[in-house]
């Protein structure tokens, strides 16, 4: 069969599904991706020669970087959207429901619909490379999950784990999502090809053992069950305003269809989707998205032809915090230069505590921390300025820039002051 | 040794009384804002320094070799490699002194060599008893061994082991540095009173220094987010005489003539030179604050550690053809004022030099050029940064006063000395 998106190969009796989606940098799930599947799933169904079926990308960092966005924007009529959804839950029905164990291999981002996607497997398998992201954030944009996120999630990783997930849009690393029972095996990137062979020989000698994960008593219970709810509700009304309606939203839904059977499920699922899909608020949130998208394109484009290594900041104020951390973050050196010396623990204390939100949300640890405040030097008179390349001084009224060893001239000429 | 050394400059951050004001700041981070400081100042790029060095005794379990770590914090590349020695109080000196070695050898041109310590984040330890439980815990398969095994517990076990006082007794005669201390008390015949004027002194003239502002021109202050620190706060302001004599002998309580007052304190500190030869230090054009002649380490038993510089002392200048007259201005580390009490005596003494020298007496110490600014007693002696302390503060002096030469001297426990002679132009 010709295939644009897909490659298959088969190798005694392990068969490849290598996702390379045409003319994209990334691979998304678009309709046209849906369609080809069909047709392969369709013709490899009944091929007896494969005995365990592997799902991997050709791109570089990313699994599957969800659905595609820009289908969903342009619909807009309710029904439309969920005739769509219920043949795409077909095509991932047929994937969930092939004779042979299907894996797959995730290493790069996996969000939203590819998570859904690898859902449909009966094993996933992670590299712990930092690029290996998981995640369902479609609450970002207004939705949630759409291609039977909301009901396989609970079935796999439990209740709370999910909505964990699903509400909150966070992302995992493979190491959490191995704990939580989402991926089966995580290992090494330099690793894959031969972890992979490893994983294939133990599902065809049936050497594998299905992963025990804890009971879950509080998930198990009906009334506790609702307490859950009733928590995961509270905190939503806490934390996200409700014209925000996706959380809401999906809440609802797992809460009326967590004891449905996977198909009434996804059928609901798919009602409440399309639904949600056509408000004035998720489409909102995708041009969010969209113009966020292009600016980060943007600064790439931006050719840097000397970077800029140690800088400089004279004076403080709101501005000179900010100046100073962003400062830390991308060059090797920050030297502050204030009129008094004890200015300077306020300055440090509030550029390490602008820092802080990234210790918490677990995108830096405290010893990464550490060492970008290691880059700050302080000084309340003009020296140790000379391998400065880049200086600022910032007082409210202007802003005066200055580069290339011209720092100490510079200050010189602008301050007035010295000292 | 083949060429000068130059001191390109150097730079130490005020020395705090231990669980103090810098009680939260561990040695490598302390060293790194004084190394970057230092780098800065002098403005050669971090690239161009060959390696960095520096002297520890405390090794903190947090950082092996420190030198490492406290390089890349302070800024320097990657490229830049670093490793951390160890000769007891002397560390901030080995450094230096290995730096001239390499220096010498033609293996680089430009090091950063410094002296750091925290001794208030020296651990705490637990004994071998405590050690051997947890591993055979770990070791256990089943619930039921793992309980048998937890119920072989002692509440002794958990007796600590202050690591500080573990690593100020000498491993070799099992004493604690103040009973060497003791030991020269005696040789020596040095009275409390003695010692007790001696500290009174230190205070004195390490406050008037203070009051001048002649540290500032060596120290700058540490700030972190939550500390601010401008000013080394071990010296007591107008102390008296009566408040030193007032004291109980602490290492050995009836006999003993040791006490807090007339002992070094336990501080925390850094110190940072960076030295090149005198032919680089001329090609980038560099007027150096100034020079390293020469330096020397010798041994001798560890009971009287304490008159390491006597012994290096007299090495360093028979080996530089140099007479005490010569020499401007001298520090001698004060660990103890007994034990500076002694070397003073042993400098002069006919009866040390018959026994060490073949009769040859050094000379006799001017008092007026000895600790011009008070030592380890009034200041601190943060172990590993002291010896580095003592090079920087006597050339500082020299370049302030216009003087020429001048000696740096300190005793090492386990039974060393070291000695250096610096030149300031």
């Amino acid at each position: 069969m010709e295939t644009k998106h897909f490659n298959l190969s088969k190798d005694n009796g392990v068969a490849t599904l290598c996702f390379d989606m045409q003319n994209e940098k990334v691979n998304k799930l678009s309709f046209d991706v849906f369609k080809e599947l069909q047709k392969l799933l369709e013709e490899i169904k009944y091929d007896r020669s494969i005995k365990v079926l592997f799902i991997t990308s050709a791109k570089k960092n990313i699994f599957i970087a969800g659905a595609d966005i820009s289908e969903i924007k342009q619909m807009d009529d309710m029904d439309d959207i969920y005739n769509k959804l219920v043949s795409i839950d077909a095509v991932l029905n047929e994937l969930e429901q092939l004779p042979y164990p299907t894996v797959s291999v995730i290493n790069g981002a996996c969000m939203g619909g590819g998570l859904e996607f690898a859902l449909c497997c009966n094993y996933r398998i992670a590299t712990n490379s930092p690029k290996t992201k998981i995640a369902f954030p479609e609450v970002k944009l207004g939705i949630f999950p759409g291609f039977g996120g909301t009901q396989r999630a609970p079935k796999l990783i439990g209740l709370i784990n999910s909505l964990d997930l699903i509400l909150t849009g966070k992302t995992i690393d493979a190491k959490k999502a191995y704990r939580i029972g989402l991926v089966d095996k995580y290992f090494m990137e330099g690793h894959i090809e031969f972890k992979v062979k490893e994983f294939a020989d133990s599902i065809i000698n049936k050497t594998i053992k299905p992963r025990k994960m804890p009971f879950k008593y509080m998930e198990y219970f009906g009334f506790t069950r609702e307490i859950i709810f009733k928590k995961a509700k509270e905190n939503l009304v806490k934390k996200v305003h409700p014209s925000f309606k996706g959380p809401f939203a999906a809440l609802e839904l797992i809460h009326e269809s967590f004891e449905n059977s996977l198909k009434e499920g996804i059928e609901k699922e798919a009602r409440a989707f399309s639904s949600l899909a056509i408000t004035p608020e998720s489409k909102n949130l995708i041009d969010l998205f969209f113009i966020s998208e292009e600016i980060k394109k943007d600064f790439k484009n931006v050719d840097i032809d000397k970077k800029i290594n140690r800088t400089a900041v004279v004076g403080n104020g709101v501005m000179g915090k900010g100046i100073i951390w962003l400062f830390s973050k991308y060059t090797l050196d920050v030297r502050i230069k204030l009129r008094k010396m004890e200015q300077v623990e306020s300055i440090i204390n509030a550029t390490s505590k602008l820092y802080s939100f990234f210790v918490k949300t677990r995108k830096m640890t405290k010893k990464q921390v550490e060492f970008k405040i290691n880059k700050l030097s302080y000084t309340n008179q003009f020296n140790g300025l000379s391998l400065t390349d880049f200086a600022i001084k910032n007082d409210y009224k202007r802003v005066y820039l200055g580069s290339q060893k011209q720092a100490i001239d510079f200050y010189l000429k602008f301050s007035g002051v010295p000292g | 040794m083949k060429e000068r050394i130059a001191i390109i400059d150097g730079l130490r951050s005020p020395i705090a009384k231990a669980y103090g004001k810098l009680k939260d700041l561990e040695a490598d981070t302390l060293g790194a804002i004084i190394a970057k400081e230092l780098v800065l100042q002098i403005g050669i790029d971090y690239k161009d320094y060959d390696e960095v060095i520096i002297g520890n005794v405390a090794q903190p379990p947090h950082a092996a070799n420190i030198a490492r770590v406290l390089a890349i914090r302070a800024g320097f590349p990657n490229e830049t490699p670093a490793y951390t020695v160890h000769r007891n109080c002397a560390s901030g000196m080995e450094s230096v002194s290995s730096a001239c070695a390499k220096i010498n050898s033609g293996e680089g041109n430009l090091y950063l060599a410094g002296g750091v310590e925290s001794m208030s984040n020296i651990p705490i330890l637990f004994g071998n008893k405590l050690r051997d439980l947890m591993l055979k815990l770990s070791q256990q398969k089943s619930t039921m061994d793992k309980l048998k095994t937890v119920l072989e517990f002692r509440p002794n076990y958990l007796k600590p082991v202050i690591g500080l006082i573990s690593g100020l007794t000498d491993p070799i005669s099992g004493q604690i540095m103040g009973l060497t201390a003791e030991t020269l008390a005696n040789d020596f015949k040095i009275s409390r009173e003695e010692q007790d004027n001696y500290a009174l002194n230190s205070h004195l003239k390490a406050q008037k220094a203070t009051e001048d502002g002649i540290f500032k021109n060596e120290t700058h202050p540490i700030i972190t987010d939550h500390i601010q620190f401008y000013d080394d706060d071990g010296i007591r302001f107008n102390q008296t005489f009566q408040a030193l004599n007032k004291l109980r002998p602490i290492f050995d309580r009836t006999a003993g003539t040791a006490t807090t007052g007339n002992s070094s304190q336990v501080s925390d500190a850094a110190s940072i030179l960076a030295v090149c030869s005198e032919s680089h230090a001329k090609k980038l054009g560099i007027k150096p604050l100034g020079f390293i002649k020469d330096f020397s380490y010798v041994g001798l038993e560890a009971e009287r550690m304490g008159l390491g510089p006597v012994h290096a002392t007299k090495k360093l200048f028979d080996k530089t053809k140099t007479a005490l007259k010569d020499i401007d201005l001298i520090e001698i580390n004060e660990a103890f004022a007994a034990q500076v009490i002694a070397n003073i005596q042993a400098f002069e003494s006919k009866n040390f030099a018959q026994k060490h020298f073949d009769g040859k007496v050094i000379g006799e110490i001017n008092q007026d050029i000895l600790n011009v600014n008070g030592g380890g007693i009034a200041l601190g002696h943060p172990v590993g940064m002291s010896g580095n302390r003592i090079i920087l503060h006597v050339l500082k002096e020299l370049q302030r006063k216009g003087l020429q030469k001048g000696l740096a001297t300190l005793c090492v426990g386990g039974g060393q000395g070291a000695a250096f002679l610096l030149e300031a132009e």
